[in-house]
């Protein structure tokens, strides 16, 4: 059939007398997107290729940003090991944290209410007043933690000033704020299964172990998914931890990449340098979260 | 946190120390300021207190001036507005008060295309901005003023006019003179049968010898517990280390205005940070990283936990409250076996006008003031900073004022007695290198000829990129 042009204007007229108003409900957010999102995003790839102070106009130079990370800045090198460490020890930290938390919570039991609550209390308080109370908790002479240790004849340990311990204290933090969000998340996902599959596997005369590994994991997998997708990205973005509790010290130990990105830009104004930084970041955590999603579609469609 | 102090927003930027970074973090918005998120704060006048102009007259000039305070500051800060604007019935001082990192707030405005017309600067930080053309050069409007090139330039500290010369131009009028000086409980000297520190930079018994024996003796335990020590951190310690290092002889740059070349692994500096984190790592005499952490050097001092500590003036409004019943006085630095006399480094805040300002004529009127006679003199009435002009700094308005203290004019003296810090625009990229490499050094990982050798490579490297451009 052959439709007129004048029909399907007609058509396409009246969806949009009857959608409009839903377009602008959505304008407000859009118009913020746009603004606050969208133009930023493509300015500061402009910048990233320019040389900029904030006073001065930008002064393009091409991918001299670029080439001058990756040869010759030994601090960008050491800022990026750092941060890697950082997000291997946090990401499967934090994961079974989470997984931990989830699974208590979808336990029966009294007060089960409170937990679930409780959990979450270090997601809603912020950063900045988590580190300052950890900073008190580590502290060797004061910290309850060291207390405690030596409570059980253990030697305390001066877990933000020893350049060994200072990341994994600092991964710990940040494990400590967004488990509970992160066990939300998974313990949503756990109440989503349907009995029915752990039945048919008592049938089957699956134990709990069995249960867990094949109807539990399996079921979940998307929430495991995007927790660690979220996890990563997050942990790639470290920063106020660092800012507050260590200073980026001692030595390097806890120099993490938006430390070095943040004094490029703030302290010695070097908003293209800053700018390139942010756009490598920013490809990282995009080409991990592909490498992921595509891990993960493998492994379900080979699981099914 | 009580305090924030201007001299700390400073270092917040300045330097990287964690200690610092936690002060800074819990330091409470004045109630004038807006939760955090705005870069800056508009505090309106004080209706009651601002006079009105006169009817018939244009309305008044809005002169918006940007500056780091407290609210104790900024109330001492009110005061002088309210005398400037009595005698200015045509201008209205609007304050801005940063509620985060002065640099980032101020060039967020300049970028704007919208800044202030009077700012607040720091010695260590006002040349990345001056090289970026933030600061109007005041060379021509100083040349225009008659009187106040002839009877107020020559009174100011020539150190401080030349601190503020970036490459031969004039962008930054002193306001206050923060080098630092060595505060001392005389109570707990006078409780060890201990001498008090001396006043005169050239006492050559003051040595290293004879103020570790008194940290010693200073330092009291209840079985395991340090309950008094002789000596806090209370300042930024590669740069307090510094100041024992001038004392000894030392130097770390090749020259200190625009320097070229970092001298860090200086013998006599390496002898002088050892010697200073020595004092906890060592001989358990002061507060150590681990305390700095969770608690302020300065409270330690105020407390009278601690017997000794190096600070500017700018900790005077604290520790003589009442509240803390502190018997102090101020003294000088011990002087190291490499050095002659005792010294300590040039410090200070200024007050400059910006490149972009829209009322030039309006906002010298105020500089003048505030950097004048007038000005200094209620600034060293209300105790807020030391004056930087010699003839308010030596006349009863501030010796008077800072009684408590028998030997106040220490604060001037030293004027005479100081070293100055590297002053560039490679500061704060230095600055991150030295503070980091040093964390070795005071948490006893490394030796101080270890940590100052990688701190002198990474520094000298980013100075080298700065001044390559």
């Amino acid at each position: 059939m052959t439709g007129k042009p004048g029909q399907r204007q007609t058509g396409l007229r009246r969806t949009l007398s009857k959608t409009w108003t839903c377009y602008l409900f959505i304008l407000p957010n859009m118009l913020g997107v746009l603004v606050f999102l969208a133009y930023p995003i493509v300015y500061s790839f402009y910048v990233s290729l320019t040389r900029w102070d904030f006073v001065s106009p930008p002064r393009f130079v091409g991918l001299d940003n670029y080439v001058r990370l990756f040869t010759g800045d030994r601090l960008f090198w050491v800022s990026m090991r750092v941060t890697v460490t950082y997000v291997l020890m946090y990401v499967p930290a934090v994961l079974v944290a989470a997984l931990i938390l989830a699974l208590a919570m979808n336990q029966k039991l009294r007060g089960i209410k409170f937990v679930r609550t409780a959990i979450f209390v270090p997601v809603v308080t912020s950063m900045v007043a988590v580190a300052i109370v950890w900073v008190w908790l580590l502290s060797k002479d004061f910290g309850l933690i060291n207390i405690a240790l030596r409570a059980v004849g253990l030697p305390g340990v001066g877990w933000l000033t020893n350049q060994k311990t200072a990341l994994p204290a600092i991964a710990a933090v940040g494990v400590w704020k967004s488990m509970g969000y992160n066990a939300i998340i998974l313990f949503a996902a756990l109440q989503s299964v349907p009995r029915l599959l752990y039945e048919a596997a008592e049938i089957d005369g699956a134990n709990s172990w069995h249960k867990f590994w094949n109807v539990t994991i399996p079921m979940i997998a998307p929430a495991i998914v995007f927790v660690t997708v979220t996890s990563i990205i997050g942990a790639f973005q470290v920063f106020d931890q660092a800012f507050i509790m260590t200073g980026g010290g001692p030595g390097d130990a806890t120099y993490v990449y938006n430390f070095y990105f943040f004094r490029q830009a703030f302290g010695q104004l070097k908003m293209g340098y800053a700018s390139a930084m942010s756009y490598i970041l920013f490809l990282i955590m995009f080409a991990s979260a592909i490498v992921q999603l595509r891990l993960t579609r493998e492994a379900a469609a080979a699981a099914f | 946190m009580k305090h924030v102090l201007s001299r700390r927003r400073l270092l917040k930027s300045a330097a990287t120390a964690s200690g610092l970074a936690f002060l800074s973090a819990c330091a409470p918005a004045s109630p004038t300021q807006t939760p955090a998120g705005e870069g800056v704060a508009t505090t309106a006048p004080q209706a009651e207190a601002t006079p009105q102009p006169t009817s018939g007259t244009q309305a008044a000039t809005k002169l918006r001036v940007f500056f780091g305070a407290n609210p104790e500051e900024a109330a001492t800060r009110q005061i002088i507005f309210d005398s400037f604007t009595e005698a200015n019935p045509d201008i209205t001082i609007v304050p801005e008060i940063p509620t985060q990192n002065t640099t980032e707030a101020l060039l967020t405005q300049v970028a704007g295309g919208d800044p202030p017309d009077v700012v607040m600067a720091w010695e260590l930080q006002y040349p990345i901005l001056a090289e970026k053309g933030v600061y109007k050069d005041l060379g021509p409007i100083i040349d225009a003023d008659g009187t106040y090139k002839t009877e107020v330039l020559p009174d100011f500290y020539q150190s401080h006019i030349e601190m503020y010369t970036w490459k031969g131009k004039l962008y930054v009028l002193p306001e206050q003179n923060a080098s630092v000086v060595l505060y001392y409980n005389k109570k707990l000297f006078d409780e060890a049968g201990l001498p008090y520190p001396p006043s005169d930079w050239k006492d050559t018994s003051w040595t290293w010898e004879r103020f570790l024996d008194a940290c010693r003796r200073l330092t009291k335990k209840e079985g395991d517990q340090v309950v008094q020590y002789g000596w806090t951190e209370a300042w930024w310690p590669p740069l307090s280390a510094v100041v024992f290092g001038y004392s000894n002889g030392g130097h770390w740059f090749d020259r200190y205005m625009d320097p070229t070349k970092v001298t860090l692994t200086d013998p006599k500096m390496v002898d002088a940070f050892q010697f200073y984190a020595d004092l906890w790592n060592k001989e358990s005499v002061a507060t150590s990283p681990e305390q700095w952490k969770v608690q302020a050097g300065y409270q330690m001092f105020a407390a009278g936990k601690a017997a000794m500590t190096l600070v500017g003036h700018w900790f005077y409004p604290e520790f003589s409250k009442p509240e803390h019943e502190l018997s102090m006085d101020i003294g000088v630095f011990p002087i190291g076996p490499g050095g002659t006399t005792s010294k300590t480094d040039l410090g200070g805040t200024g007050m400059a006008i910006t490149a972009m300002t829209k009322h030039p004529d309006e906002a010298w009127r105020f500089l003048r003031f505030e950097c004048g006679p007038e000005g200094q003199k209620i600034i060293a009435r209300s105790g807020l900073f030391a004056p930087t002009l010699r003839s308010v700094a030596n006349s009863e308005d501030f010796l008077g004022t800072h009684s408590a203290l028998e030997h106040a004019e220490v604060f001037n003296t030293a004027m005479d007695n100081a070293v100055m810090f590297p002053i560039g625009p490679a500061w704060d990229a230095m600055a991150d290198r030295l503070g980091r490499n040093l964390d070795l050094l005071w948490n006893g990982q490394a030796t101080a000829a270890e940590a100052m050798a990688t701190a002198q490579a990474e520094m000298q490297q980013a100075l080298d990129e700065t001044r390559a451009g």
